[in-house]
């Protein structure tokens, strides 16, 4: 089974690299961090380079969570809509399995949207500001190497939220053949989730309230402040580790029910 | 012969349309079967069940002896598909696309070969996006030949292509079958197509099998329909229309057609020359698969 999700893994991303649109959010994402400076202006009292990288990805979160989920919720309805999908499924590949290979590619992009802006934010804080030490009064209380571990942390932390926002979109991505009805339902239904969460006491066990969580931490570091990674860590992993859990279930449910005519 | 496909009661709803209802059918071995049915008759639903695409709501699919279900990875291994309109990877070339179908099939397979088996070999770099629909359908025809399968499930294969591409196309089928022992199983709308490659037709109507016999005992001659050429054919064929034991006659050219009605070739002989007329022909007429199956659908 391993074998034929790597296979099946491998042809995504032989196919993913081929087309155009990939291409565009990180694009856009690198376009975002390189104009970053112009309201974050690196120099003067805003010489803490690590603070302009906490920006810098602050500003970023949203919309890498928008380019996530909309690449995700492509990535099944748009086979469906074009019919090529019906080549696929009659290979010797599991429906769970080729899900699993979509879910990877998702997972992939949301790694490579992640890297982008922590590549660009910290070439440039590093080009224009100074990432060698968070001091106080001139004393240190974060190396560089104490900031890069934070930060790779934070990166990991991330991560787990946003690869159950791709298991979402995916599952979502199941349910219509029309490309843009998954794209939009899938962010409408978050952004409306989002809304009313703290209205409905909900937002504890949702994923999506921990996507910022972990650069809170870092970002508190920035400032010299001593921030704690629990339980925010533990919260964050049970709640999107579960999410994740629930929406590829759901996705496999619905994906093997669904018939793949014409 | 052992059996290669065995379809055991299959039904099929959509909400509360029946596509195919208790459908029982058995292909053998290096058989090759044709589907027959006019438009919504259930023959996609059945090819899609058949290879798993959509699945049944009761009843048993049985390909190579075991469950499709529960032994589809094994199954779908040795079976080719082509499916209606057949879709591709635009934005891949037609090498690109199969490299990827074969990578998921999971065997070392010679993609070249199977493109040059179908003619696209020199167009294999183009994008498929740029593909006419015969080219696509020719390209659906190599994904399925990728991995040299012992079953192929075809629906509609020649659709969309022009004569010469149609009669290459099966003839390289009916090498197939010939050659490698290869079980193919065909829906299509051409009755010439389905006379020339299939042992066994099978006709759907309505979600139900209603006729399922070998293709050669359906064309046999048939002494009841005999073409007459004699030498006044219009004022003959309207002397036998008046005959009681004449079911049918018609001026077809020179030829009279003449469907009997209990009567024997020889009472005809007899009567034709007992009014004069100067015969130069009696010759038995090869029933059509499209007769058939236009009896078949409407008693």
């Amino acid at each position: 089974m391993i074998s034929r999700i790597w296979s099946a893994y491998a042809v995504e991303i032989a196919k993913a690299i081929r087309q155009r649109h990939v291409y565009l959010g990180p694009a856009l994402v690198l376009f975002v961090v390189v104009c970053a400076p112009l309201q974050y202006s690196l120099g003067g009292e805003h010489s803490n380079g690590f603070g302009f990288v906490a920006y810098a990805t602050s500003i970023v979160n949203v919309l890498g969570l928008i380019l996530i989920l909309s690449y995700s919720a492509s990535l099944v309805s748009s086979e469906l809509s074009s019919g090529a999908i019906r080549n696929v499924m009659v290979r010797p590949l599991y429906r769970h399995e080729f899900l699993a290979a979509k879910l990877l590619l998702g997972m992939s992009y949301a790694l490579l949207i992640t890297l982008t802006t922590g590549a660009a934010s910290w070439a440039i804080a590093k080009g224009f500001g100074d990432v060698t030490a968070v001091s106080y009064g001139g004393e240190v209380i974060y190396t560089a190497y104490d900031m890069v571990r934070s930060y790779c942390l934070a990166v990991a932390l991330a991560l787990v939220p946003l690869s159950a926002g791709v298991a979402y979109a995916i599952t979502v991505s199941c349910l219509t053949r029309s490309t843009a009805a998954a794209v939009t339902g899938s962010i409408g239904i978050w952004l409306v989730v989002d809304i009313v969460k703290h209205r409905l006491h909900i937002s504890a066990f949702l994923f999506s309230s921990y996507l910022e969580s972990p650069w809170q931490v870092f970002k508190d570091r920035c400032d010299g402040l001593d921030s704690a990674w629990f339980p925010m860590a533990t919260h964050a992993m049970l709640a999107s580790v579960g999410a994740l859990l629930v929406f590829c279930a759901a996705a496999v449910a619905i994906f093997r029910r669904k018939d793949l005519h014409g | 012969m052992p059996t290669c496909v065995q379809l055991k009661d299959l039904t099929k709803c959509y909400g509360s349309a029946v596509a195919l209802s208790g459908l029982c059918l058995e292909v053998q071995t290096g058989e090759v079967l044709g589907l027959l049915g006019p438009n919504g008759a259930g023959k996609t639903t059945t090819l899609y069940l058949l290879t798993g695409l959509i699945r049944p709501t009761s009843g048993q699919v049985m390909v190579f002896e075991r469950n499709l279900e529960r032994h589809f990875i094994e199954i779908a291994g040795r079976m080719g598909v082509v499916v209606e309109r057949p879709a591709f990877y635009g934005y891949l070339s037609a090498r690109d696309n199969l490299k990827l179908l074969a990578r998921l099939s999971g065997r070392e397979v010679t993609v070249d070969r199977a493109l040059d088996l179908v003619g696209l070999l020199r167009v294999a770099r183009q994008k498929v996006a740029g593909y006419s629909h015969g080219m696509r359908q020719r390209l659906a025809l190599a994904q399925a030949l990728l991995t040299e399968p012992e079953l192929l499930v075809l629906d509609e294969p020649t659709s969309g292509l022009d004569i010469e591409s149609s009669q290459e196309m099966l003839r390289l089928l009916r090498h197939l079958a010939k050659e490698a022992n290869v079980t193919i199983i065909f829906s299509s709308h051409m009755m010439h197509e389905v006379e020339a490659l299939c042992d066994r037709v099978a006709i759907i109507n309505r979600g139900r099998l209603v006729a399922c016999e070998e293709t050669e005992s359906l064309l046999s001659y048939d002494s009841t329909h005999v073409d007459v050429l004699l030498d006044a054919p219009e004022a003959a064929a309207k002397r036998l229309a008046e005959q009681d034991w004449v079911e049918e006659a018609a001026l077809e050219g020179f030829t009279v057609r003449v469907t009997l009605d209990g009567a024997t070739v020889h009472q005809l002989t007899a009567f034709l020359v007992a009014g004069g007329y100067r015969i130069s022909g009696i010759i038995p007429r090869r029933r059509t698969l499209q007769e058939y199956f236009l009896k078949v659908l409407n008693p």
